[in-house]
């Protein structure tokens, strides 16, 4: 299979061996033995490549119509002209359209399909600098994530396709967000993008990913990797919002390394798949970086998402900060786990979560007047789900150091006595219902670039309302 | 306005309020007084819908009211032509038995009614100023409900940031209180509840809650305001008074059966 793929994208020699030695370490690694169930994920039934049949295209009018239609619907093309700097899109295992402002690639900046970028074949630039560019790749390529982490850094490494490549230079501030769309379209599909970004000293970069499936009945597994690497005083915000379809098994790995002064944001939204296992992680390596990790996820019947963040703290004066919200429907599973590793002196870290349980409407307002129209189907609708689950599993590791560090968690629940209130001001009880939630979420939504808060809140509102 | 016939609600078993009857009349302001436990909240919460009761509990509503709750809730309102044709003018029916349909609260609220809560909880995340915006009619454009709502913060004494806090989030009483007459304000109810508004206020809060309600109050609209606050009472000047006691309406009066009962107690 690695053989196939990457004679298949004419990679260089390098990348083809290192595919070939990480199918050889996925013989000698076990599955996680920790966290949600993984048993329905049968890796023989997964495609691990699929042609979306099309070369990449520089406009959108040139892709195949129904491959164009699915981006138009999702408001793509409509919000690069409006609010992005580029953007890339990957169509199950290609990339299959890339554009960049002109302003900002005059500045130096390059954003590309990842295996472009690895070959070395980036069009605007001349030999040299593609030779510069390949070799950039092959040089920080998995050092962040090592294939030997766990069963899916390893396949990964063998089966990846597609993705991302970002440098921004020394100095430069891009101002609009770049953004990288994944859809899933094939059934049984794996999606194994990877994404790289170099940030030099001193620069800025706002990098948005959105993830979507429609839904299909057998499992579908995301496996991707994300590697950042954050230059001396540089700022990069990295933001995700996943919709993958409920027959998702959404295993990613993100890590960035964060030099001196620098700073990383992970800003984070769950909302699809069935299983997510997710922790971005912050390395950070020199004196006085920082990181923040802003989750929320939101779990449904049948969804566990099981996710978090890591904060290494190797040099000294560095400090991070998580906070998490998960809200939890009936059948469904939150669980937040976190690492913090405090391995020098002077360092501050603190993390905050907090979990909302949307339970049945009708346990909750036993005693209110309903109009005789809306309880039988409520009593109906509600007999069968489980309550819904939400775990905390914080961990702290200090190096023989002492450091400044806290951490917060808290369970709540939609009260009787605000439904009340919210209802004598004239709002339906799902109106209400939605109106707390989205209240529960605004520190993250307001965080989001306007159309994922927009796009968030739907989704919010839209989960809640089918609950009832 | 509202006639209220044997009412009687049983909480955990227990009997609270007991074939309670009252009646108030357009204009009204009706001050209902009782000991603890007397069944005043629970009177209260009846009438907005927020216990599950039995008896008779007729409201009529105002035009106003009745034609918004026609155009907002179709569904829960009776509807009648006004012509015999079939497709003459439709008109609400204004006299709702809020027994028999057992309404909402949310529908109970769009045919006017208020409940001023004793304790509003907190909704963190919601400001006060998009909560406004959602519980009150879509048909203000946006400029004029910031002029209201910048009105209505300095009426109640609250400055004009405060309506980008978080609801009753961190708030203390005197300003919870503030609040709920801000809502009044904004929604301009046609009946309006009352329960324990003057709880733990200083004298300068409640000089502002009896200004709030007298600023909202008409000869169209009835109050029914639930205290022991003499200041309060003073400045109200109700032209009914009631005493609630084990979960009956025992004695009627006028403002001299408010001020005999603050100085004698409610069997003197």
């Amino acid at each position: 299979m690695a053989t196939e793929i990457s004679q298949k994208k004419h990679e260089p020699k390098w990348m083809l061996e290192y595919r070939l030695a990480c199918a050889e370490l996925l013989k000698t690694i076990p599955q996680p033995a920790w966290g949600p169930d993984l048993s329905g994920l049968n890796l023989d039934k997964i495609q691990y490549y699929v042609d979306p049949k099309t070369v990449r295209k520089a406009t959108w009018q040139e892709l195949p119509g129904d491959v164009a239609k699915i981006y138009d619907d999702l408001g793509i093309p409509e919000a690069e002209q409006s609010s992005l700097a580029g953007v890339g899109a990957q169509f199950d295992s290609e990339v299959v359209y890339h554009n960049l402002r002109e302003t900002v690639r005059k500045k130096g900046v390059i954003y590309e399909d990842f295996d472009v970028a690895a070959r070395g074949e980036i069009p605007e630039l001349s030999e040299a600098e593609n030779a510069k560019i390949a070799n950039m790749v092959r040089e920080h390529y998995m050092q962040l994530v090592k294939p030997d982490e766990h069963f899916y850094a390893a396949l990964h490494g063998a089966v990846h396709s597609g993705g991302s490549f970002v440098y921004v230079p020394k100095g430069v501030e891009v101002e609009i967000p770049l953004q990288a769309y994944f859809r899933f379209n094939a059934p049984s599909a794996g999606q194994f993008e990877h994404t790289l970004i170099i940030v030099d000293e001193g620069a800025k970069l706002h990098f948005i990913e959105g993830c979507s499936a429609p839904k299909y009945n057998e499992a579908n597994l995301h496996a991707g990797c994300v590697e950042i690497y954050v230059g001396k005083k540089a700022l990069v915000r990295y933001s995700t919002v996943e919709n993958w379809s409920k027959n998702m098994y959404n295993l990613n790995t993100k890590r960035a390394k964060v030099e001196a002064g620098g700073r990383l944001e992970w800003v984070s939204g769950s909302f699809g798949s069935h299983v997510t296992m997710l922790y971005p992680c912050s390395v950070l390596a020199g004196k006085g970086a920082s990181s923040s990790y802003l989750g929320i996820s939101l779990a449904g019947e049948g969804q566990d998402l099981d996710t978090g963040a890591k904060m290494i703290h190797l040099a000294p004066q560095t400090s991070s900060t998580i906070e998490s919200k998960s809200i939890v429907k009936p059948g469904g599973k939150t669980t937040f786990r976190s690492l913090v590793k405090i391995c020098a002196e002077d360092c501050k870290s603190s993390s905050n979560c907090d979990s909302l349980l949307v339970e049945n409407p009708v346990e909750n307002s036993q005693n209110v007047a309903k109009s005789h129209k809306t309880a039988p189907e409520n009593v109906v609708k509600n007999t069968t789900l489980k309550a819904p689950v939400s775990d905390t599993i914080p961990s702290v590791e200090l190096k023989g150091v002492t450091a400044d560090v806290s951490h917060e968690a808290r369970v709540g629940r939609i009260s009787e006595e605000q439904l009340l209130y919210l209802q004598s001001r004239g709002l339906s009880e799902s109106a209400a219902r939605n109106l707390i939630v989205s209240g529960f979420a605004e520190s993250v939504a307001r965080e989001l670039p306007l159309e994922y808060a927009v796009e968030m809140n739907r989704l919010v509102n839209l989960e809640i309302k089918g609950g009832l | 306005m509202l006639n209220i016939k044997d009412l009687t609600v049983r909480l955990a078993g227990k009997e609270i309020l007991n074939r309670l009857c009252l009646t108030v009349e357009d204009g009204d302001i009706l001050v209902i007084m009782g000991p603890n436990g007397a069944g005043k909240s629970t009177l209260a919460r009846a009438i907005m819908g927020l216990v599950k009761y039995q008896g008779e509990l007729r409201y009529l509503a105002g035009d106003a009211h009745a034609s918004q709750a026609l155009r907002t809730c179709r569904s829960c309102y009776e509807v009648q032509r006004s012509s015999a044709r079939e497709d003459g003018p439709e008109q609400a029916v204004r006299w709702v038995d809020l027994l028999r349909r057992q309404d909402p609260p949310e529908v109970r609220s769009r045919l006017g009614i208020f409940l001023s809560f004793q304790e509003p909880p907190a909704i963190p995340g919601i400001t006060i100023s998009d909560f406004l915006r959602a519980i009150t009619s879509e048909e203000v454009d946006l400029a004029e409900f910031y002029q209201n709502l910048s009105k209505n913060l300095a009426l109640v004494g609250l400055p004009e940031d405060y309506a980008d806090r978080e609801l009753n989030v961190g708030f203390s009483g005197g300003e919870k209180k503030k609040l709920e007459m801000l809502q009044l304000l904004m929604l301009n109810p046609q009946l309006a509840v009352f329960d324990e508004i003057d709880s733990g206020l200083d004298v300068d809060t409640v000089r502002t809650v009896a200004k709030s309600i007298k600023k909202w109050h008409t000869s169209e609209k009835s109050a029914i305001i639930i205290t022991h606050n003499s200041r309060l009472i003073k400045r109200l000047n109700p032209n009914k008074v009631a005493i609630l006691q084990n979960g009956k309406i025992v004695k009627t009066g006028n403002l001299g059966l408010a001020l005999a009962t603050l100085a004698e107690g409610f069997n003197g």
